[in-house]
C-alpha cells in the first residue's frame, strides 16, 4: 500500500509530446482509473510509473520513496497487461511464481502464495496447465494472479478486460473491485472504455492530448465536467452541445432559453462558450425553439433508445415534423457515428 | 478434386477432341495441366531424390571405402566394398589418437558456439527490439564484415596470435596464442557471429513487448528478461543459428589448419587427423574414409538433439499477442 505521486511528468518522444506536464497524487489504497481517447497518452503515464519508459522530465513517487530512477522490478508494483503476456513456455504455476522465483523466497513461501493467489481469483487445480490450453478468461486471471502474488504496493492495469467477451468483461469487473476491497491496495486502471470507469473508480482523470483534464470521483466528471472535452467524452450518449451567450439570469442561444443562477450550482453553465444538455439531469428544458434535424442513425440501448442525427443547416430552427420541439438527444455533428 | 477434374477432362475431350489418338507424353501433359498438384508432387519427388542421391551416394560409397582392406583398394564396386574389413574403424584410433583430434574440434566448435549464441543474443536483441541512432548503418556494418573472405583475416590474425603478448604470460606459457584453441575459436567466432546475429534479430524482434515488460515488471532486468523469456520463446531460432554455428565451425579448416601446427597436443581440429592418414609413401585411403565417418557422428548426433529442441520450441512457442 502507498500512495503515488507524479510531479511534472512529461515524456517525449522524437517529434511528439505524448505526456505533458502532469502532475497527479494518486491517495493510498485509491482506485483511480486514467481514461482518454486512444493516443492520448494513459498507457504512457501508467508506463512511466512501472518504470518502462522513462519520463523526459519529471519525478516519480511510490510511498516515500522517489523512484524516477529505479528499474520496474525495484518500484514495488506489480502490473496487469492488455494482451494478458503470460510466458507462453511457463505453466500457471511458473508464472504466477516468476517473480517470487526471482527474488529467491524459500519453496514453501513460494507455495503458500500461489496457493494463496489461486484462491483468490478461483484458480485451483489449474496450476500444470499452460497458458494456450485456457481460456481468455482463465489467462485473464492467470495474470491477476501473477500480479497479486508479490503483495505489491501498486498494481497497474493497462486495459485488462479489453480482450475479453461482453460477458466475462462484466464478470471480471465485479471480481476486481472485489480485489480491490479484499487486498485494499492502491490501483491505477487505464481504459478507453468509460462505463468501466465510471462503475469501478474512487476517481477517475480525464486525459487528452498527453493533458490532464480532469481528476474526480466519476459522478463529479459526469455531472460538473471541468471543461468541454471532459463534457464531451464522459457520458453515453455523449453531451450535445449548443452554441449561445451568458446572460443575466441565464443563457440564450438560438434554440432555447434557460434561466439559472449562473453562479450556482453547475459550474460548466458559466463557461461563455456553451452550454450541455446535461442540464436535464438537473432539469429538464425543452429547446422551445426548437432543431430540425436529419436522423441519420436510431438506435436502441438497455431501456433507452438514441437517435442521432444532423442538424439540417437549411432549416431555421422550428418544430419537428411532429410538432415538438427537438428534444431527444442529438450527437454532435463532429462525433456522427463514433458514439 | 481430381475425380472431378478427369469428368471434367473426359467431358472436354469428348466434346472438342472426340478422335484424336493420342500419345503417351501428350496424355501425360494433359493430365499435368488439368491437374497441376500431380505435376508439383512429381517434381518434388524427383528433385529430392536428386538431391538424396547427390548428398547420400558419396557418403554410403565412404562407407564401402572404409570397409575394403586397404590391398584391395583398387577393387572397391559401385555398391559393394572390395572386402570385408571393420577393423580400419579401430585402427585409426590406434595409428593415431583420432580421438584427441575430434575432441579438439568438438571442443572448439562448443566453445564457439557458446561464444556466437551468448555475443549474438545480446546483439540480437539491441537490433531486434530496441530503436536508436544509426541502427541501420551498424547493422551494414556488421553484414559488411561477414562479406570478407577469411583469408583476408589471415595475415594480420596469425602475425598477431603468433607474437609474444606479455598480458598473456600468466595464462599461455610463451605468451602466444599460436598452438592454442583460442587461435581458432576467437577467429572463428568473429566470423560466422554475423550470420547469428541477423538470425536471432528476426526472432527476437518476434517476441510481444509485452511479454519483455510482463518479464521486467515481474522482476528481471533487460538482460535477465532477455535470457529467461526470449531467448526461450525463440529456441527455434536459436537451435538453428547453433546448429549452423557448430557444424562450420566444426568442419572448419582454413584457419584451424594454420593457426596450430597440426599435432593432437597443439589442438589441431578432426580435418588435421584425417590428412594425417596420408603419409608421404602411401595414402591411406581406407583409413581416411573410416575417420571421416566416424568424425561425422559428433554432428550427427547433435541435429538429431537439436531437431527435437526445435519441433519442441515450435509447439510451445504458441506467442499471443
Amino acid at each position: 500500500m502507498a500512495s503515488v505521486t507524479l510531479q511534472e511528468i512529461t515524456k517525449q518522444y522524437e517529434d511528439v509530446t505524448a505526456v505533458d506536464d502532469m502532475n497527479l497524487e494518486i491517495r493510498d489504497g485509491e482506485f483511480i482509473t486514467f481514461v482518454g481517447p486512444s493516443g492520448c497518452g494513459k498507457s504512457t503515464t501508467m508506463e512511466t510509473i512501472a518504470g518502462l519508459t522513462l519520463p523526459t522530465e519529471g519525478a516519480i513517487n511510490i510511498g516515500d520513496r522517489d523512484v524516477t530512477d529505479l528499474p520496474p522490478k525495484d518500484r514495488g508494483i506489480s502490473m496487469v497487461f492488455q494482451n494478458i503476456a503470460l510466458f507462453p513456455h511457463m505453466d500457471v504455476y511458473e508464472n504466477i511464481s516468476f517473480g517470487l522465483r526471482l527474488r529467491k523466497y524459500d519453496q514453501e513461501e513460494i507455495d503458500r502464495r500461489v496457493e494463496e493467489a489461486a484462491d483468490v481469483v478461483q484458480l485451483e487445480g489449474m496450476m500444470e496447465r499452460m497458458p494456450k490450453e485456457m481460456s481468455g478468461g482463465q489467462r485473464q486471471r492467470v495474470a491477476i494472479a501473477r500480479a497479486i502474488v508479490r503483495e505489491p504496493e501498486v498494481f497497474l492495469m493497462d486495459e485488462p478486460l479489453a480482450n475479453l467477451d461482453a460477458e466475462l468483461r462484466v464478470h471480471m469487473r465485479t471480481q476486481l473491485q472485489r480485489l480491490h476491497r479484499e487486498l485494499d491496495t492502491t490501483i491505477i486502471y487505464v481504459t478507453h472504455d468509460q462505463a468501466q470507469a465510471m462503475t469501478m473508480s474512487d476517481r477517475i482523470a480525464v486525459i487528452n492530448g498527453g493533458v490532464l483534464q480532469q481528476v474526480a470521483p466519476p459522478l463529479e466528471c459526469y455531472n460538473e465536467p471541468a471543461n468541454l472535452f471532459v463534457a464531451g467524452f464522459i457520458g453515453s450518449p455523449a453531451m450535445n452541445f449548443i452554441e449561445g451567450e451568458v446572460i443575466d439570469g441565464g443563457f440564450d442561444s438560438q434554440y432555447a432559453q434557460i434561466d439559472f443562477d449562473p453562479v450556482e450550482p453547475a459550474k460548466v453553465f458559466r463557461k461563455p462558450f456553451g452550454i450541455a444538455d446535461r442540464l436535464r439531469i438537473l432539469r429538464e428544458f425543452p429547446l422551445e425553439r426548437g432543431i430540425q434535424l436529419r436522423v441519420v442513425n436510431s438506435r436502441r440501448q438497455d431501456h433507452q433508445s438514441h437517435r442521432h442525427g444532423r442538424r439540417d443547416a437549411s432549416k431555421q430552427p422550428g418544430l419537428d415534423e411532429r410538432g415538438h420541439p427537438g428534444r431527444f438527444p442529438v450527437a454532435r455533428e463532429k462525433d456522427q457515428g463514433d458514439r | 478434386m481430381s475425380e472431378k477434374n478427369q469428368s471434367d477432362l473426359a467431358a472436354m475431350e469428348k466434346t472438342e477432341e472426340p478422335d484424336l489418338d493420342r500419345g503417351m507424353v501428350e496424355a501425360w501433359a494433359a493430365k499435368m495441366i488439368s491437374n497441376p498438384d500431380r505435376a508439383y508432387r512429381a517434381t518434388f519427388y524427383v528433385a529430392t531424390i536428386f538431391f538424396l542421391v547427390t548428398t547420400l551416394f558419396p557418403f554410403y560409397w565412404l562407407l564401402m571405402v572404409a570397409l575394403t582392406p586397404r590391398s584391395d583398394l583398387s577393387s572397391v564396386g559401385v555398391l559393394t566394398p572390395g572386402g570385408f574389413n571393420p577393423g580400419a574403424f579401430i585402427e585409426i584410433f590406434t595409428r593415431l589418437p583420432f580421438h584427441r583430434y575430434i575432441f579438439n574440434s568438438f571442443l572448439i566448435a562448443v566453445v564457439a558456439t557458446v561464444i556466437v549464441l551468448f555475443v549474438a543474443s545480446l546483439a540480437g536483441y539491441v537490433f531486434g527490439r530496441l530503436r536508436f541512432r544509426a541502427k541501420n548503418v551498424l547493422l551494414l556494418g556488421v553484414l559488411v564484415t561477414s562479406f570478407f573472405p577469411p583469408a583476408a583475416f589471415f595475415v594480420p590474425l596469425n602475425r598477431l596470435f603468433n607474437q609474444n603478448i606479455d598480458i598473456l604470460r600468466p595464462l599461455m606459457q610463451d605468451g602466444s596464442l599460436y598452438n592454442t584453441p583460442y587461435a581458432i575459436f576467437i577467429p572463428l567466432s568473429a566470423l560466422y557471429l554475423p550470420l547469428s546475429i541477423f538470425i536471432l534479430m528476426t526472432f527476437y524482434s518476434q517476441i510481444p513487448d509485452g511479454l519483455e515488460d510482463a518479464a521486467r515488471v515481474e522482476g528481471t532486468t533487460r538482460l535477465g528478461a532477455l535470457f529467461r523469456i526470449i531467448v526461450p520463446l525463440s529456441a527455434p531460432g536459436v537451435a538453428t543459428a547453433g546448429v549452423l554455428t557448430f557444424i562450420t565451425v566444426y568442419n572448419e579448416y582454413f584457419f584451424s589448419s594454420l593457426m596450430t601446427d597440426g599435432r593432437p597436443q597443439s589442438w589441431a581440429p578432426m580435418l588435421e587427423g584425417i590428412l594425417r592418414f596420408q603419409g608421404e609413401f602411401e595414402v591411406l585411403f581406407n583409413l581416411m574414409a573410416a575417420a571421416s565417418i566416424v568424425a561425422v557422428l559428433p554432428v550427427a548426433i547433435l541435429v538429431i538433439v537439436a531437431q527435437e529442441k526445435i519441433v519442441s520450441g515450435l509447439t510451445a512457442g504458441a506467442v499471443k499477442e
